[in-house]
This record gives structure tokens, C-alpha cells and sequence, in this order.
């Protein structure tokens, strides 16, 4: 069995380009979101297989925060195609990623106590992130200018088959608990949509980093009682 | 400052004058007028004005900070005869921002001798104007008291507007025996003839509101009240609205269930209203006619064009082939012609349709809060001829400079008055119109001559207003001007504005205008500047010194 905690390192920035309408005319909006560092937790387990191989299926969540800009050209209330620029900061918009990696293990290097696993397989994935469905700005007579006030956000999910592969380091602790450091990369591609007309393609998972628990559950048969050592002879005296 | 009277001068000393006449004979009216912008002439009427003031001999009417130079004022002094308004008596004094005083333009009436206890009252006069037009008058249109310096004397008298199926007419009634005076055309029109074919089709976007699931002609996005009602064809109602006896609602208003209009003169007359707020308040910091966010209510379909042959020659020519200003903020648009008729040659649409006459007829509510350009002889055309300046720059402000529909040029009505439109600033010859001061029409200042030719003699400062933009050489002069150009027409613009809403007295001349309009490009720009040259070589050009 394998628990492990750590932090998710997400993949780069995602951007939104969707359209609303105002003012009788098309008002398109530009975002860009960057996830942030994520905690993740996963657990699992491995089967051995063959001498050297073991299967497992792991399921892991992450939750974290997206920050990054809006940009909007608002047309004008009383002429056509005399937009007004805004543009914004968004922050703090949800994102959780839960799903299961199937991994095939291979332990490359065993040595004092310590021991190497490289993995690998597929992955599913379902994420949830709030994307910017509307917008709000102000703006007063003559309407020349608008200033961008705040979005309007809705959660959107999606679901994705990837991959992972990693590698696994673990130090005996005992006979049948070891001390794990992990890091793993995960790939997915969802796409989101939030309307029609306003999807996003994202890259989820990243590089997960963080470390746990294993804990070895051996079949077999039971090992003989300890037998009582027998008692020394007495030295005779000289 | 000249002072003009003959070839005498006389001191400046407003309303002291008194001569002796016989009894019974009434004094003839003696026109001081004002021309002061050197600093020692200023001195010396300043303090004369400011007495004038005290003793309640002028009355400051209005006062309204230069838009265009920060700190400037204008104050508009009214002449009062015993606390009665004097017709066509006033003076415009500009101080600077320590309140000194920088120019007074403008001109007053001296010996005036008439008792100000009129033997009628309001009503009587009213019925006067009834018993001559059909028309009764009610609430603000009621006849007002005053001064009128007639051509055989002094008159107390009453002052009224009435508007009637055959268009409108501005009385002035003894306020002694009800006799008429003096009777002009009470619209300021912009002209009667002319055709157009058909919608422009161009799409605009109207600011409207939602009233019970029918969206409505009521702009809530810009500051002041902005309605355009449709009147569906009924005059009556329409007449019995400009002459106070009913009040347009909501269901007058016009109006669409989706919000995708079709009616093209309501269209045109709401979307084109807003447009002209905008351009004065980008332009010129103004915020509507009384730069005060005054309603701006626009009338549609005042009659309908089915029942065209069913209406006299009047009435076509003032609802269909025409649109005026009707005062206090309120427009009514002509309905033109059925596609398949034309007047004078021309195809008329609905006037609503463009932009220059819509703006041109508006701008006449800009002088009605400013100079209040008396409606007849020069002051009249001088009236007429800043609507086509003010007509014309909004249309450069919206449009591509160009020769086709919907661009910009410098001729009046030519998008819905087809072909050619009614008047050109660049060749009012074109239209027979005059280009010089020497071609002036010189005719009678009655409703039959177009109140003493307004809008023909118009056509000498319109003139004016093109070449101090574009340049060239007058046709009857020769005299050549230097432009400030296409790219610095702005400048003229806030030169015009700034003289004919600021500085200009209401009864001004166009020599007057000259002197008035230079002061303004000097206080801009500067007096070596190229606006101020432009102005001066533009008026000596057409003839006006």
C-alpha cells in the first residue's frame, strides 16, 4: 500500500478566448491562467506480478488556485466598431484535479535497505476549474473609456486519459513499513467548456514531488515460532 | 471701441438720453452699437455697463464659463426699460479669470419713451394671435411683454410663437390697440426644397429602454432627457403639442418589440440627436442646448406621407419638406416625399436622415440659449449660417471626407435631398445663394422674404467658415485665403463655437460677426496664429470689413 503527500508542480498557463455580447456587437475576451504550486495526496496499491514487475492503481487529488489576466475589447453603447480596452486581473480561481494512475513498477536498484522504482501507465483524470463566463466593467458618458470591474465565474469539469511516469525511492523502516520519496510527472489534455463557443484546452497534471508511507503486505506461509536458544555450557573454573 | 451712429459720436451713456419730441410722436429707435476689445475702450464702458447694471438698466441674463478657455467668462446683458425686456438689445462682456473684462460686443437702444402699463393683458394678445392663425396658446407659450423698437418708434408689445398646419409664425402685438407689428416665420428651418429617395440603409445603434416588454425611444445613457416620439401622421396632435395644449407620454414614444428597428426616420432622429450631444461635448465641453443637459425631445411622422395630396403647399413645406426647431429642446423632423415624387427636382426623404440637418436644426437650439441671434436681416442669416458650420462639422466629426452618400462634404442636406442637396459652403453660388457682401439679398424682413433673406444671405458667412478651413479663392472677390486645413479643422470649429455662443449679441451684424469671430481665434490661438489669419482673410475676402 503506498500514501504519499507532496506538492503538484502544474504544467505552464492555460488561456480562455471566448466571446460575449454587448452593445449589439461582439465583445471578445482574452484570459490567461496560471495554476500555482498544489498540495496532492495519493494513495494506492502494488501487486507483484513477476519476480521484478508489480502493478498498481493509485487515486490522487489535488486542489489549488489559478491566477492570471482578462483582457476584454468592450464595444462602444452608441457607435459600431469603436471598442473601449479593458483589462484585469483574476485570482484565486479554483482547481482540483482527481483521478487514478494505473502504473507498472520496476524496482532498478536495491542496496542497503534502499530501494529504486520506476513507473509508469495510464491515467485518468477529472478536473474541475473555474473558468470566466462574464464580465462586468463601468463606465460613464461618454462611454469612451470602460474600466474592467470583475468576472463571473462558473466551475467547469472535464475528464481525460494520460499517462504518468515516475520514480519511487524508499528506505526500510522496518520489516514491513518503508519511507517513500516519489516524483512523478502526469500528462492529460481536458478541454473544458464553459458555453459554447468558450473551451479550453488545458494540460493537466505537472510534477508531482512528495513522499510517504509503504507499507508491505507479504503472502506465504507463516514463519516457524522462535525457538528458545539453548542454554550456554558453564565454563569450568580453573 | 466703434461706436456707430451715423458719422457722430456720442458718450456712452445707455438710456440717458432723452429728447424732446412732440406728444404723441413716437422717438425712432437709435442703434448704439458696441465693438470693444482694445483694453483703454474696454476701461471706459466697463464701468458705464456696471452702472447700467445697478441702476437695472441691463440685466445680466446669463453668465456661462468659457468651455474653450479656462477661467474666461461670458456674461449676456439684456436692456431693460423699466424692467421690460428690450427686443434685439443686448451685449456680451467677457472677463478673464481675475474678472477683468477682455471684450463687450453688442449694441442698445437709447430714448426710449413708451409707458410700460399695457392696456391688454396676456390673454388679449393671445386672442389676437388666435383670430389670425386658428391657434389657441397655453401655459409657456403664452405672448411675453416687451420693448419693440419698430421702424415708426418705440412699442410696448407683446412677443409670441404659434405653430399651425402651414408651419409657424412669430408675432409682435401692441400691447395698446392689439395691433400686429410685425409678423416673421417662427421656424428656423432648414429650407423648403428639395427631394430624397428611399432609407440610407446604413446601421445605427439606438440607446432605448425597456418599458413593459416594448423597448422605447428614451436614450438613458446620456445625460440629458433623450425622446423621440412618433406621431403617427397626426398633426393635429402634433399641433396641439407645440402649442402647449397636450403632453407626449410613453405610448407617443416610438417603439419596437425586439429591438431591431425598421422605422428609419425614428431611427435616424434618436441615434442622430445623441450623435450631435456627443460631438458638442467632445468638441466643446458643452452639454447640450442650454449647457444645462436640456431635454432634447425629436418629433417623427408629424403627418403622414400617404396623405400628402390631401395637404396644402404649406403644410408640405413645412412637415414634410422641412425640419425645425421648435424651441425649448423640442425637434420635428420632415416626412419627405413618397419615393415617387420630387420637388423642386429633388427627391426628399426623411430629414431625419441626415446628419447636418439634424445637427444644423439642434444647433439653432444651441443659439436660442446663447446669442439668441435675432431671426431676421443679417443677425438672421448669421443664425442660419453657424446651424450649417455646427451642421457640417458634426458631419466631418462622424463621417469620411468625401463626395458620395453618408460622407462628409461641405453641402447641406445632400444625403436626404437628392440630387445635390439645398445649399453648398463651398459655392453657395451653386445654389444661387451669395458669396460676397456685395451680392447680399436686400429685401423685406417679413415671413414672404424669408425674415430679409435668411437663409440666402447666409451664405456670405457660410462662405466665410470654408475657406477658413480649405482655403481658395473667393469667386467674386478674387481675394485668396490660407486655410488651416482638413487636419486643423478643429480650430475654426472652437473659433465659431466659441463667437457665436460666447461672444456673439444677438443682434449682431456681419460685420460684427467679423470682429467678433477674429476676437475669438485671437483669444484661442493667438493673433499671429494661423486660425486668426484664416478668419480675417476669409471675411475680407467675401467682402466684410
Amino acid at each position: 500500500m503506498i500514501v504519499n503527500g507532496g506538492v503538484l508542480f502544474a504544467p505552464g498557463t492555460f488561456s480562455q478566448s471566448f466571446t460575449l455580447t454587448r452593445n449589439v456587437e461582439t465583445l471578445p475576451v482574452q484570459t490567461s491562467l496560471s495554476l500555482g504550486v498544489a498540495p496532492f495526496f495519493d494513495g494506492g496499491a502494488r501487486v507483484r506480478v513477476t519476480r521484478t514487475l508489480s502493478i498498481g492503481a493509485v487515486g490522487f487529488l489535488s486542489a489549488s488556485k489559478a491566477d492570471g489576466s482578462l483582457d476584454a475589447q468592450v464595444p462602444h453603447p452608441f457607435y459600431f466598431n469603436q471598442p473601449r480596452a479593458i483589462g484585469g486581473t483574476l485570482s484565486r480561481l479554483d482547481h482540483s484535479e482527481r483521478g487514478v494512475h494505473v502504473e507498472l513498477a520496476y524496482p532498478i536498484s536495491v542496496a542497503h535497505g534502499r530501494e529504486i522504482t520506476v513507473f509508469g501507465g495510464p491515467s485518468f483524470v477529472h478536473v474541475q476549474q473555474a473558468l470566466v463566463t462574464d464580465l462586468a466593467y463601468t463606465e460613464s458618458y461618454p462611454f469612451d473609456t470602460a474600466t474592467f470591474s470583475n468576472a463571473t465565474t462558473g466551475a467547469v469539469t472535464a475528464n481525460a486519459f494520460g499517462a504518468n511516469v515516475g520514480a519511487d525511492v524508499t528506505w526500510r523502516l522496518g520489516r514491513s513499513v518503508r519511507a517513500g520519496a516519489l516524483v512523478r510527472y502526469t500528462f492529460a489534455n481536458p478541454t473544458l467548456t464553459a458555453a459554447p463557443g468558450n473551451s479550453v484546452s488545458m494540460h493537466a497534471g505537472g510534477y508531482q514531488v512528495g513522499g510517504g508511507l509503504r507499507m508491505l503486505i507479504q503472502k506465504g506461509p507463516p514463519r516457524a515460532p522462535r525457538q528458545p536458544r539453548p542454554a550456554r555450557p558453564a565454563r569450568p573454573r580453573r | 471701441m466703434h461706436v456707430r451712429r451715423g458719422a457722430r459720436l456720442i458718450p456712452f451713456v445707455i438710456g440717458l438720453a432723452v429728447l424732446a419730441h412732440p406728444p404723441g410722436v413716437r422717438a425712432q429707435p437709435r442703434r448704439l452699437t458696441v465693438l470693444a476689445s482694445d483694453p483703454a475702450q474696454v476701461r471706459r464702458i466697463d464701468s458705464t455697463v456696471d452702472a447700467q447694471i445697478r441702476s437695472g438698466q441691463l440685466e445680466v441674463r446669463r453668465t456661462d464659463d468659457d468651455t474653450l478657455l479656462e477661467g474666461r467668462q461670458h456674461a449676456r446683458l439684456r436692456q431693460l426699460h423699466h424692467g421690460v425686456p428690450v427686443v434685439g438689445a443686448e451685449l456680451t462682456r467677457q472677463t478673464d479669470e481675475l474678472g477683468a473684462t477682455v471684450s463687450v460686443f453688442g449694441s442698445l437702444f437709447e430714448g426710449i419713451d413708451v409707458d410700460v402699463t399695457p392696456a391688454l393683458d396676456a390673454a388679449a394678445a393671445a386672442a389676437v394671435v388666435e383670430g389670425r392663425t386658428g391657434e389657441t396658446l397655453a401655459g409657456e407659450r403664452m405672448p411675453t411683454l416687451c420693448v419693440y423698437p419698430g421702424t415708426d418708434g418705440y412699442h410696448l408689445a407683446y412677443r409670441a410663437t404659434v405653430f399651425t398646419a402651414d408651419g409657424a409664425s412669430s408675432y409682435v402685438i401692441d400691447a395698446t390697440d392689439g395691433t400686429v407689428l410685425h409678423e416673421t416665420s417662427g421656424l428656423r428651418t432648414q429650407s423648403a426644397v428639395g427631394k430624397g429617395t428611399g432609407v440610407l440603409g446604413d446601421q445605427k445603434k439606438m440607446s432605448v429602454t425597456l418599458d413593459s416588454g416594448t423597448y422605447t425611444t428614451r436614450d438613458p445613457l446620456r445625460p440629458p432627457l433623450l425622446t423621440t416620439y412618433d406621431l403617427r401622421g397626426n398633426l393635429q396632435r402634433t399641433l396641439d403639442f407645440l402649442n402647449g395644449r397636450t403632453t407626449l407620454g410613453v405610448s407617443d414614444r416610438a417603439s419596437d418589440t425586439d429591438n431591431v428597428w425598421t422605422d428609419a426616420a425614428a431611427v435616424d432622429a434618436h441615434a442622430q440627436t445623441g450623435f450631435f450631444y456627443d460631438y458638442y461635448f467632445k468638441r466643446f465641453g458643452r452639454r447640450g442646448l442650454d449647457n444645462n443637459n436640456l431635454r432634447l425631445l425629436s418629433i417623427v411622422h408629424p403627418v403622414s406621407r400617404a396623405a400628402i395630396g390631401t395637404q396644402s403647399a404649406a403644410t408640405v413645406g413645412t412637415y414634410y419638406l422641412n425640419a425645425f426647431y421648435a424651441g425649448a429642446g423640442v425637434m420635428v423632423y420632415g416626412e419627405g416625399l413618397p419615393p415617387a415624387m420630387t420637388a423642386g427636382g429633388q427627391h426628399w426623404d426623411y430629414l431625419a436622415g441626415a446628419i447636418d440637418v439634424v445637427a444644423h436644426e439642434l444647433t439653432h437650439g444651441i443659439t436660442d440659449y446663447t446669442s439668441d441671434l435675432i431671426y431676421e436681416n443679417e443677425s438672421g442669416a448669421l443664425n442660419e449660417s453657424f446651424s450649417d458650420m455646427m451642421g457640417t462639422a458634426v458631419e466631418f466629426f462622424y463621417q469620411q471626407p468625401g463626395a458620395g452618400p453618408m460622407q462628409a462634404d461641405y453641402l447641406l442636406g445632400e444625403d436626404v435631398i437628392t440630387p445635390g442637396g439645398i445649399r453648398s459652403m463651398a459655392n453657395p453660388g451653386a445654389f444661387g445663394d451669395p458669396d460676397h457682401y456685395s451680392k447680399r439679398l436686400v429685401t423685406p424682413n417679413d415671413s414672404a422674404h424669408d425674415n430679409g433673406g435668411v437663409h440666402t444671405n447666409s451664405g456670405i458667412p457660410n462662405h466665410v467658415y470654408y475657406l477658413a478651413i480649405e482655403g481658395g479663392t473667393n469667386r467674386t472677390s478674387g481675394l485668396s485665403v490660407e486655410g488651416v486645413g482638413q487636419a486643423n479643422r478643429e480650430q475654426i470649429e472652437k473659433v465659431m463655437y466659441r463667437a457665436f455662443t460666447q461672444m456673439m449679441p444677438s443682434n449682431a451684424t456681419f460685420s460684427v460677426a467679423r470682429a467678433v469671430t477674429i476676437q475669438a481665434a485671437v483669444d484661442l490661438y493667438g493673433a499671429s496664429s494661423a486660425a486668426a489669419r484664416a478668419i480675417t482673410q476669409a471675411w475680407t475676402a467675401v467682402g466684410v470689413n
